[in-house]
């Protein structure tokens, strides 16, 4: 496979079934400012935007990677193909990653212009909250082959977080928000489980 | 009969299975553990906490000292969505507060600059801050004379615009400036009274199993209807069952009854369940044995016959990620940007009603008609989406929709042949 | 490197339901068919060869490769689907390009590749549709050109003509026939027609077995002197569709003219023997192995 073969299976992917999600990330940043003011806020305050409302990128870029070929007729064709259909749908997961760490990352480093008290843990707890609500759609779209379900699954986390986050102990996303003392990496671990795991279900289900 | 088929298609369904998951969660977690803990009957002689009494002598001065503090600092904490947000007045802005304080205390713009240099200065730290505040502490603070409370909540008002909305400056919070009184036995007693008595236990304790319940289900039905309604496309067989000779209005009415049938049936379960438990934790005491099931039906039905219709119509109209990134949207809307008051506060057009305790039925019962009112409005609502629902069915039917779709489908057009 | 697909003893199950049983098939160059009614079993097998699904157990080898290397099968096969379709939003060109890509084929040759492959499957025109926008039949042309283009040596087509009308299935045909000059194009359908129009060698499927497998003129030498042809009155049609295999009946006025099958003379006044088509013999080979029985019509 060739670096010009993954470059056009990338811009295809990102064309035609990323965009609508990259816009719809896109434009949760332009309600930010509006919701949340982000001058001078403290380190708990910080917390919010990043963990609590930009955490739904996650939920929208990574939940629907298997979706194109939850459509049976183009499954078929795909998966006939020599490249490995688990290996695109990793292009897309890394694609959707990067692009989750230029929201968070970029939006982290405006927030540090407008002087609010931000750091690098900022970025990693409102990462870690996005690659977990993300994690669980794309685990529970993969596993059921439905993406309703995924994104289903996603938001019933992201609300749950609200009503008992502290009960959830290390899974809890709001870590700095809610002061939580968890420690993010199992937050990262267990997506990362999730993430493989839905890899691994999607190619002992299709090859049955 | 095709009613009880859907309802066996809805049961079969994945969404179905993570509504039910999810509902006993939240009743579990939430609800049961709360109501676990009795409400005694109140002991001569105990501390019964604090309650605010309404007096505007009280409330002026101690409202215009915080504005005046918050002013110094130049920074004030609203909450216009629901999330906390630091405003920053500007210089344009600042004079404008200056002349509010300036009318409301009677002291020009220079003597309140003067006020700041002679003002008691606290230095504190925030929970979890490095940075030092500063508290300015104005002990004998004037009013202006001639100043009626009612001018007063007009100045704050209008400062409370300046600042984009949400501050604690404004009329309809300023009792959290009044007097601070404790609770007497006897009024301790009437509040377990109305609890025992009136709400006879169980209807203290609907209205807490409603509140957390119905902050779900403004949600949840809304992901099972789109799939509902997804399958037909995704499996394509919408134009097999265009062509039977079933009306749209029939089929989109039988579908949502299930669907709604189908989602109230385990809450109506846990309702039981929550029923079963007073019954346990209240034994010897006289309860209502209805309530749990008819305040179910007021308040968390119309709910879900809204989030049902919703999610059919959206899905319809376009497809069932839009239909979920939308009630997303107006969940986002409703519980973390809206009113942030858990108990008492219902307004006739409250999608969400919340009263996050099993007392204070009397703050509840004097909403009572907006409470009422908004249900019925939520319930028509849901029937006006359901017969748009029929009417967008009826068009695509007929091919006139066809090729109508709202961007982000994960449907293809039917090719044209 | 044998051009040659070798199937030996193939089971295959879904969960305890067993789909293929002993499948062993040897398939040359040109084209072959697998007939078989509705669910006996050709797009399981289909799907087997295009190492889509996994066998349960036995052997395959595509041109010497064993079927458990699946990227290198998946090199050397085009696989159309019973129900091709791609991205909506994509144009035709770019679907191809997208699956050249999957494909592994490099800029250079998929550029090369597309415009000729269009020409051939006449979509030129077509090249900035939208895929949704496509007809039924200008999609199953799309689907041939993605099977074809990384000039794969086997190719497999699932059920290609179901649903195209008689000028588009022809072409299909002529298609498929062109390009199994050069390589294995292995065609699965239930329409008789196709086969005969297009195919030398085939195997009968029914109930995931193979009923059958040789050439379509032993075929015909199978059913011959069985196929009879029943002038009789209209009446009389239904009584003789019980009693006989009937392959068809043309009605004209108050008589039918009924195409039957059977080992003996048929006991009717006037029946004539007739020459068997593929249809007739394919009808008579379900009726020999016990897979229809007189009067299943009814």
């Amino acid at each position: 496979m060739n670096s010009d073969c993954l470059l056009r299976i990338t811009k295809s992917n990102l064309r035609h079934n990323f965009l609508p999600y990259a816009l719809l990330s896109s434009g949760l940043l332009l309600f930010v400012p509006v919701i949340f003011g982000i001058c001078e806020l403290d380190r708990q305050l910080s917390a919010q935007p990043l963990e609590m409302y930009l955490s739904l990128t996650g939920m929208f870029v990574l939940t629907p990677v298997f979706m194109p070929e939850q459509n049976t007729e183009i499954r078929d064709t795909v998966r006939s193909k020599r490249m490995d259909c688990t290996e695109v749908y990793l292009i897309r997961s890394l694609y959707s990653l990067l692009f989750m760490a230029l929201i968070i990352g970029g939006f982290t480093l405006y927030m540090h212009h407008m002087n609010c008290d931000v750091d690098k843990w900022h970025f990693i707890s409102g990462y870690g909250a996005a690659l977990f609500l993300g994690s669980v759609g794309f685990f529970v779209s993969g596993v059921s082959g439905n993406t309703v379900a995924g994104f289903m699954a996603s938001s019933v986390v992201y609300i749950a977080n609200f009503g008992m986050g502290k009960k959830f102990g290390d899974l809890c996303i709001f870590t700095i928000s809610y002061h939580t003392n968890g420690r993010i990496w199992v937050l990262y671990a267990v997506s990362a489980v999730l993430i493989i795991t839905a890899l691994i279900a999607d190619r002992y289900k299709k090859s049955i | 009969m095709l009613f009880f088929k859907e309802c066996k298609k809805v049961f079969f369904s994945v969404t179905y299975f993570i509504y039910l998951a999810v509902m006993i969660l939240m009743f579990i977690s939430q609800y049961w553990f709360d109501a676990k803990i009795t409400v005694e009957k109140p002991v001569e002689g105990g501390d019964f906490g604090c309650t605010t009494v309404f007096d505007a002598e009280t409330i002026m001065p101690n409202a215009t000292a915080a504005f005046m503090n918050d002013f110094y600092n130049g920074e004030f904490i609203c909450y216009p969505y629901g999330f906390i947000k630091k405003v920053h007045p500007d210089a344009f802005e600042n004079e404008k507060l200056c002349s509010i304080i300036s009318e409301i205390t009677g002291y020009s713009a220079a003597e309140i600059e003067e006020l700041r240099n002679s003002a008691a200065v606290l230095e504190y730290y925030e929970e979890f801050s490095t940075t030092p505040k500063i508290q300015y502490k104005f002990p004998d603070l004037k009013i202006a004379e001639g100043m009626t409370y009612e001018h007063f909540c007009e100045l704050i008002d209008e400062a409370d615009d300046i600042l984009g909305g949400g501050s604690s400056y404004n009329s309809d919070g300023l009792e959290y400036y009044s007097k601070e009184v404790p609770i007497t036995y006897e009024e301790a007693l009437a509040e377990y009274n109305e609890f025992a008595e009136d709400d006879k236990v169980t209807g203290g304790l609907a209205r807490l199993f409603c509140d957390y319940l119905g902050i779900d289900i403004v949600l949840i039905p809304v992901f099972v209807a789109a799939a509902f309604t997804y399958t037909d496309r995704k499996k394509k067989i919408s134009d097999i069952i265009y062509s039977r000779k079933i009306s749209s209005a029939k089929l989109v009415l039988t579908r949502f009854a299930a669907l709604v049938v189908m989602m109230l049936i385990p809450v109506l379960l846990m309702a039981a369940a929550a029923h079963i438990q007073a019954a346990k934790l209240y034994s010897g005491t006289e309860l209502d044995n209805t309530v749990f099931y008819t305040l179910t039906l007021e308040w968390l039905l119309p709910n879900l016959m809204a989030a049902t219709a919703f999610g059919m119509l959206i899905t319809e109209l376009s497809s069932p990620i839009i239909a979920e990134i939308l009630g997303i949207a107006v969940w986002f809307k409703e519980v973390c940007l809206g009113s942030y008051e858990l108990v008492g506060d219902i307004s006739s057009f409250d999608l969400i009603i919340r009263h996050n305790s099993e007392m204070y039925r009397s703050v509840f019962m004097a909403n009572y008609s907006e409470f009422i009112f908004s249900r019925c409005f939520w319930a028509g609502i849901a029937l006006v989406m359901v017969t748009g629902t029929i009417a967008v069915y009826e068009l695509k039917r007929g091919g006139v929709l066809n090729e109508f779709r709202l961007p982000f489908k994960n449907n293809k057009i039917k090719s044209k042949a | 490197m044998a051009d040659t697909i070798e199937i030996k003893k193939v089971n295959k199950f879904y969960g305890k339901k067993q789909a293929l049983y002993d499948i062993d098939l040897t398939i040359g160059q040109g084209m072959f068919g697998l007939l078989g009614r509705n669910g006996a079993g050709k797009t399981t097998l289909m799907k087997t060869l295009a190492a889509l699904h996994k066998k349960k157990s036995g052997n395959i080898t595509i041109c010497g490769i064993p079927i458990e290397k699946a990227k290198a099968i998946r090199s050397i096969t085009g696989y159309l689907p019973q129900d091709f379709s791609m991205y909506p939003s994509m144009t035709v060109t770019e679907s191809l390009d997208y699956l050249g890509a999957l494909s592994g084929m490099d800029k250079k040759s998929r550029t090369e590749r597309i415009p000729q492959l269009l020409k051939k499957v006449n979509l030129t025109q077509q090249k900035k549709t939208k895929v949704k926008a496509l007809s039924g039949g200008m999609k199953r042309r799309l689907g041939i050109a993605q099977a074809l283009l990384h000039n794969p040596k086997v190719l497999i087509v699932d059920e290609p003509t179901a649903g195209l009308d008689p000028e588009e299935r022809i072409r299909f045909r002529n298609l498929l026939c062109e390009v199994a000059e050069e390589r294995i194009v292995i065609l699965s359908t239930h329409i008789v027609g196709d086969i005969e129009a297009s195919c030398e060698d085939l195997a009968i499927m029914n109930e995931g077995r193979i009923l059958w497998k040789g050439t379509v003129s032993q075929l015909l030498d199978m059913a011959k002197d069985k196929v009879w042809l029943i002038n009789t009155e209209k009446r009389f049609v239904t009584a003789v569709k019980k009693e006989y295999i009937v392959t068809g009946s043309v009605i004209h006025g108050d008589n039918a003219d009924i195409r039957v099958i059977s080992d003996t003379v048929p006991d009717l006044q006037g029946a004539i023997r007739i020459e068997p088509n593929l249809e007739d013999a394919y009808m008579y080979c379900l009726y020999s192995h016990g897979c229809i029985a007189k009067g299943d019509e009814e």
